[in-house]
């Protein structure tokens, strides 16, 4: 069988129009604002005194091994820090240099996105976002690929590289547990100054919004975390704008799973529709070449045929 | 070509047609909105002075600052005192001047709720509190005004003549402010004011209806314009981040109590007292039992009860404010102080931090913390607000006792 150049950029477009229908399809989906009535946390910077108390109980929920320097010595803040498996949240303090006014910190953790990128990245289902509000990680499942460090937007993950046997990827889990059993997270009921407020989300914003208006020139109007990658339950408010505390301003609103959605979407439809529309294309071209073999045959058995009777009449 | 021009002048009567039909569009739903207007109305000035003894005494003026003021310690519940529901009214229009069969007279009606009440809330008892005595004030009112700078008379003159060609109007219904300038000298390159040279007065350019000099900006506006430093009301607010007095009032909205204290400015020139100092020292308070040492000791789990040096505090706050001659005129009694951290009490009552707080913070209620929390926001914050280093808000044992036995 031989394929005519028209007969390939024939396929070639009728698979295309096939996988740009699904697309499409996809493209048109509802914005997802967060599961109703999900918990969040509202991290005050306002109030946020830098005491580290918040890192001591978080340490000692998660049963965590005890850091290098203790927590009440606060010479960790020189430095800028990141989560690791061993911190799942920091607080990191930054100097209000423009005016001259006692410093800002920001306290670290995963955010707990309305639709996280570590859970759409993840081909093992090993992440969940929960009805609750926080992200849940089931380490049973878990490969160990680590996509989702890479995926998560506020590089958060971090992975437990000095476990030979089981090592899990450690993050935050907003004390999950904690909250279905009505409790404050960890942090929250530790921070002495009320800069953590643990509430449903919705209600968190509209205090937020508050605050902010009570307070104009106490903090910039802006809740971070409300429309970040597409929102958060975790939200900021601060007296500086947050690109200067370390934090990203340019992720968009965007979540991550809405910018994969459309190319991991194809899958199915190249995996599947593809292979029946080759096959049939193959089945199409293979009936063709019977039906030109039967006439072929039969041309020559007629031409048998007709000399036969010439060599009769001779 | 004459086939575009066409084109062109078409296109050109169609954007004309909508821009028409949108503009009576927008007027249409404006207009439709009708007038929202405050649903809570009070009068402007409320007299108590047609009483049978007007002979002998005068009443103060009830007036619209006194009413705010009314309003917002019962928290907007008006039948506290109009007790008729549903017909809000004037009390005048029941309460005669003599006693009747079931209603009494304006005078046992107003000294048995206002008395009555003012007893429970610590509010003014005295007879001078609400009344002078005839003749008084005429007397008061006919003393000169001190004005500082004599060499600028005609400032004074200029306001009345001013006053005179709007009285009765609503701008006006207020008592005029009496403004001393020697006071506020050194505190016009701070607020920013453009004087113009050869300009008197403010209200030369800022008329109760606004001028053009003025662009248009009414004396009212001008003058209590909070977000605009160059205004009376901005410059005071703008005040309100010194040290001395970030404490308290950084935790306040901005303009809050603003409705209570418009007779601190529109009052009588006899009433001016000038800047007096509150009180010298918290012994001053009198009749309140004052703590010198508060132990707070109800969450004490994990440290020790902390000391609280309660009339240290108090008696530097004081200092602050007898200092500022704004701040002796402002604080609008002796007990305003204790407001400062004792909020939302009723005045004459401070009440302990636990009143409200609980001893949980079980977040419902986002604005009111737990009382870990309150304790550590009040002291915490208004340490760093006034700028006080020591106790430092991180160092725990600063203010809290070592329990023996504890690591930490």
């Amino acid at each position: 069988m031989s394929i005519s150049r028209r007969k390939f950029l024939g396929w070639v477009s009728a698979a295309g129009s096939a996988s740009l229908i699904s697309t499409t399809a996809h493209g048109a989906r509802k914005h997802f604002k967060g599961y109703p009535d999900c918990y969040g946390i509202l991290y005050d910077s306002g109030f946020c005194i830098g005491c580290r108390q918040c890192e001591e109980a978080c340490n000692a929920v998660n049963k965590l091994s005890a850091p290098v320097k203790p927590f009440d010595d606060l010479s960790v803040l020189n430095q800028k820090r990141r989560t690791t498996a061993k911190a799942l949240t920091v607080v990191n303090r930054y100097e209000n240099k423009k005016e001259n006014k006692s410093p800002v910190f920001i306290k670290l953790q995963c955010n707990h996105c309305l639709e996280p990128a570590c859970a759409s990245a993840c081909f093992v289902k090993a992440f969940k976002k929960t009805k609750e509000g926080s992200v849940v990680y089931d380490p049973s499942v878990c490969v160990g690929c680590r996509y989702c460090m890479i995926a998560c937007p506020f590089e958060i993950p971090a992975y437990e590289y000095d476990e030979p046997y089981t090592p899990r990827v450690m993050k935050c889990t907003m004390c999950h547990d904690l909250i279905k059993e009505n409790k404050l997270p960890a942090c929250v009921e530790a921070c002495p100054m009320g800069a953590l407020k643990f509430g449903k989300r919705n209600a968190l914003i509209k205090y937020a919004r508050e605050r902010i208006s009570k307070f104009p020139d106490r903090y910039i109007d802006h809740i971070y975390g409300e429309h970040e990658m597409g929102g958060t339950s975790w939200l900021y408010i601060s007296s500086l704008p947050f690109k200067d505390v370390g934090m990203r301003e340019d992720l968009g609103i965007t979540p991550a799973p809405e910018l994969t959605a459309g190319a991991l979407g194809a899958v199915p439809v190249v995996a599947s529709l593809w292979t029946v529309l080759l096959t049939g294309i193959y089945a199409i071209n293979r009936r063709k070449e019977k039906l030109a073999e039967r006439e072929k045959k039969e041309a020559v058995e007629a031409a048998g045929r007709d000399k036969k009777k010439v060599s009769l009449y001779e | 070509m004459k086939q575009r021009r066409y084109q062109y002048i078409k296109s050109l009567a169609v954007i004309a047609c909508m821009a028409f039909i949108l503009t009576i569009g927008v007027n249409l739903t404006k207009g439709g909105q009708g007038d929202i207007s405050g649903i809570e109305t009070s009068p402007d000035v409320f007299t108590f002075d047609m009483l049978g003894g007007g002979d002998r005494l005068e009443t103060k003026r009830f007036d619209k600052s006194l009413h705010d003021l009314h309003t917002e310690i019962t928290g907007k519940e008006c039948g506290t005192c109009h007790h008729v529901k549903g017909k809000e009214t004037s009390c005048r229009k029941c309460h005669k001047e003599t006693d009747r069969k079931k209603i009494i007279s304006m005078k046992n009606a107003s000294h048995i709720s206002c008395i009555g009440c003012h007893r429970e809330m610590s509010g003014p008892v005295n007879c001078s509190d609400c009344h002078t005595r005839s003749g008084e004030e005429e007397t008061a009112k006919s003393g000169e005004f001190p004005i500082p700078n004599q060499a600028k008379p005609e400032i004074m003159k200029e306001r009345e003549k001013d006053l005179d060609k709007h009285r009765g109007t609503p701008v006006h219904k207020m008592s005029p402010v009496h403004f001393d300038h020697e006071i506020h000298r050194e505190y016009l390159d701070k607020c920013d004011i453009p004087l113009r040279s050869g300009s008197g007065s403010c209200a030369e350019c800022h008329t109760a209806d606004g001028s053009k000099q003025g662009q248009m900006l009414t004396a009212e506006h001008a003058m209590h314009e909070i977000e605009n430093k160059k205004s009376c009301v901005g410059c005071h607010e703008d005040k309100k981040k010194d040290k001395e007095c970030a404490g308290c009032h950084r935790v306040m909205r901005k303009g809050e109590n603003f409705n209570a204290i418009c007779l601190k400015c529109h009052m009588e020139p006899s009433k001016h007292k000038g800047g007096k100092a509150l009180m010298n020292k918290s012994e001053d308070i009198q009749d309140r039992d004052i703590a010198d040492v508060v132990i707070i000791d109800k969450l004490s789990a994990r440290y020790g009860a902390v000391e609280l040096p309660h009339r240290r505090i108090i008696d530097s706050l004081l200092l602050g404010i007898n200092k500022s001659k704004l701040a002796t005129h402002f604080h609008n009694g002796k007990e305003t102080i204790c407001l400062g951290c004792h909020h939302y009490s009723p005045p004459g009552k401070a009440l302990g931090c636990d009143a409200c707080h609980n001893s949980l913070s079980d977040g419902q209620d986002l604005s009111r913390p737990g009382l870990n929390i309150a304790y550590h926001q009040q002291c915490i914050g208004c340490h760093d607000f006034m700028g006080i280093e020591s106790p430092g808000s991180t160092g725990c044992v600063d203010c809290h006792k070592v329990i023996e036995g504890k690591t930490e």
